[in-house]
């Protein structure tokens, strides 16, 4: 029987070559190895291996927790640990990361490489700025630690450096303390984008997590109508004293067909979804998890975009300097057809420290992009127009932008690959992603 | 329950060690490398948080599988520290491919010696242990995944099949849990 050569994939389930070896010892497995690999969450190729060197580190087992201080919230924990772990753990004790992405089968060092932001972005800023220190192996074998006393170019480097500094072997990090394990929840939809951003610009004052579900679909007065999701901590007083049961995961039992995400599916989706969601704010106490991280409950909710699998195009406009962008972007989007379930809008706040981190202030947009003849091409388009704006894109989400692309958008890439070759000077380090992307004959994107 | 693990600084000792740990067991960490179980130990403690009424803090000691004359000094230690044995969980083992072990006759025969002779030694100690303090669990993890003949895992030394005699195991897809009860 001929032997299927192994493949790995991100979340969006296009696979390159490839291979993940586990171990409990990540130093041991990361040496030599050009890559370290967390959950697989990223959508696109940051977590697979770059052409030549099919093995990359798996960190999953990799997950001690080797300190905590209950007075400072501190935290050191070995890279592997994930988030739905930390939360199981240090929540019941009052304590909660600052910053959290959609979903928390996320790892630690994926946290650091990503850079991740959640819904508190316009208030406590990217994971990045709750990091203390990192242990973290290089591309030559040594082991240093670096924080913003220690190394700090590297630290900051390797924040939003994708894993491409070096292997991240261990995070500090400082969890903020929560009045109880229940979140406050109040949403209300809006019929357009304009009040949808004023919305969203006045509950940033009053709420510490924002975010809104927008629909992409209805072009004209209706663009960008959507639902805004205002939520904090509910006081001790407000809330039953026990944290609320955990939630059975239900699997995604098929990969759905083609026709489930014809235009039509998606507008009479977004539209009922639309419909039902109340026209004056409505409070409700949710659990941590129904709040943050509402697809986690579904396992593989990525087999919904079918066989093809899918991409995310995620990006932020600067709509303080340029206002209107985010309206320029939603209408290139319905001219394009490119047709997705749920997009996400959210503002973000100041810049952080990570090098080649995505946050920047502005407005994020985030759209699932099913895998179709002419996807490559949409996201060029998205790309040109992002670029002219001077927006970012998000290397997390991105599967499909060029190494041309790339440069027009990120006017930092020079100083973050001076700033890696200064760490890894002979290249041992590498992903399929900085093939990529920083390679600027381009290979390409290898995602078939 | 004052339990003592043999191994579980990785794999499934570690993930049964943890659930203990969180369920409020006293814990006595057994093993070869002391900075590992120190660690393991650490991960534990911190996992388990404060628990009003048990003892918080898992502790370790050094107790290696090749070196059988330091098992009655290792078990009567740990029994020390906790002021009693209830449960003593071997999850220690060497592992070896098969095409290592084809290759290799002495690693063969030091597989087999760590995984049979001194796995049913340490047994024997502990077993006594466990009477004297009138009765208790011993459990002994083994693997079938050799068993199934699926290259590179090793099929000429499936993993203590058969202990201990009163094994009453379930086998499951990947693993057979060989529990033996004396109490």
């Amino acid at each position: 029987m001929a032997s299927v050569p192994p493949q790995l994939s991100g979340w969006g389930r296009l696979p390159v070559p490839g291979r993940e070896i586990r171990s409990e010892d990540l130093a041991s497995v990361a040496r030599g190895r050009p890559l370290t690999r967390g959950l697989g969450r990223s959508y696109g190729d940051a977590s697979l291996p770059p052409a030549g060197a099919p093995e990359v580190a798996g960190s999953a087992l990799a997950d001690r927790v080797l300190a905590f201080d209950s007075a400072t919230g501190v935290l050191r924990a070995e890279a592997g640990l994930a988030l739905r772990e930390i939360l199981r753990l240090f929540l019941p004790r009052g304590f909660w990361p600052p910053a959290s992405p959609g979903t928390a089968f996320v790892t630690l060092g994926g946290m650091v490489a990503a850079d991740v932001h959640g819904k508190s972005h316009h208030r406590d800023g990217s994971f990045g700025r709750h990091v203390r220190a990192l242990r973290m192996l290089l591309g030559d074998g040594r082991i240093v630690d670096c924080s913003r006393a220690t190394h700090p170019d590297l630290f900051r480097a390797t924040l939003g450096g994708m894993g491409l500094t070096g292997h991240i072997l261990e995070v500090e990090l400082t969890l903020q303390r929560v009045p109880s394990p229940w979140i406050v929840e109040e949403r209300r939809r809006y019929d357009g984008l304009d009040s949808l951003l004023a919305a969203l610009r006045a509950a940033a004052a009053d709420w510490p997590y924002t975010v809104a579900w927008i629909d992409t679909l209805t072009p004209g007065k209706a663009l960008g109508r959507g639902i805004l999701f205002a939520g904090r901590w509910a006081e001790a007083g407000e809330a039953p004293l026990f944290p609320p049961p955990a939630r059975p995961r239900r699997r995604f039992p098929i990969d759905l067909p083609e026709w489930c995400l014809s235009p039509f599916v998606v507008r009479l989706f977004n539209a009922v979804l639309f419909g039902t969601a109340p026209a004056q704010a409505k409070r409700r106490l949710l659990s941590p998890e129904q709040f943050f991280y509402p697809l986690d409950v579904i396992e593989d909710w990525n087999r919904m975009y079918g066989r093809r699998g899918f991409t995310q195009y995620q990006c932020v406009l600067p709509e303080g300097e340029r206002p209107g962008a985010t309206r320029r972007l939603l209408e290139l989007m319905i001219e394009l057809g490119g047709a997705s379930f749920l997009s996400v809008l959210k503002d973000l706040g100041a810049e952080g420290e990570g090098l080649l981190s995505f946050p920047r202030p502005g407005v994020t947009v985030a759209v699932d992009l099913p895998i179709r003849p002419g996807t490559a091409a949409l996201v060029a388009r998205l790309n040109a127009l992002v670029a002219a704006e001077g927006g970012r894109i998000y290397l997390a989400k991105d599967a499909l932008s060029t190494a041309a692309d790339f440069a027009r958008l990120e006017p930092r890439l020079p100083a973050f690959l001076a700033e890696r070759a200064r760490w890894d000077p002979e290249g041992r380090l590498g992903s399929a992603l900085s093939d990529r992307l920083f390679v600027p004959s381009g290979r390409g994107s290898r995602l078939s | 329950m004052k339990i003592v693990l043999l191994g579980a600084t990785k794999g499934m000792g570690r993930a049964l060690a943890r659930r203990l740990a969180e369920r409020g067991d006293a814990l006595f960490l057994l093993g070869r490398d002391p900075s590992e179980l120190a660690a393991a130990a650490r991960d534990l403690t911190t996992r388990r948080g404060p628990q009003p009424g048990s003892v918080s803090e898992v502790r370790h000691g050094r107790c290696d599988l090749e070196a059988p004359d330091g098992f009655g000094a290792a078990l009567d230690g740990a029994s020390a520290a906790l002021g009693g044995l209830d449960a003593v969980i071997v999850t220690a083992g060497l592992f070896a491919t098969q095409d290592r072990l084809e290759a290799d006759a002495a690693l063969r025969r030091r597989l087999l010696e760590v995984d049979f002779v001194r796995t049913v030694e340490f047994c024997e100690a502990a077993r006594e242990r466990l009477l004297a303090g009138g009765g208790g669990t011993l459990c002994v993890f083994g693997s079938v995944a050799g068993d199934r003949g699926r290259k590179p895992v090793c099929s000429t030394a499936p993993p203590r099949p058969g202990w201990p005699p009163t094994s009453r195991g379930s086998t499951t897809a990947s693993t057979r849990r060989d529990c033996g009860s004396s109490r």
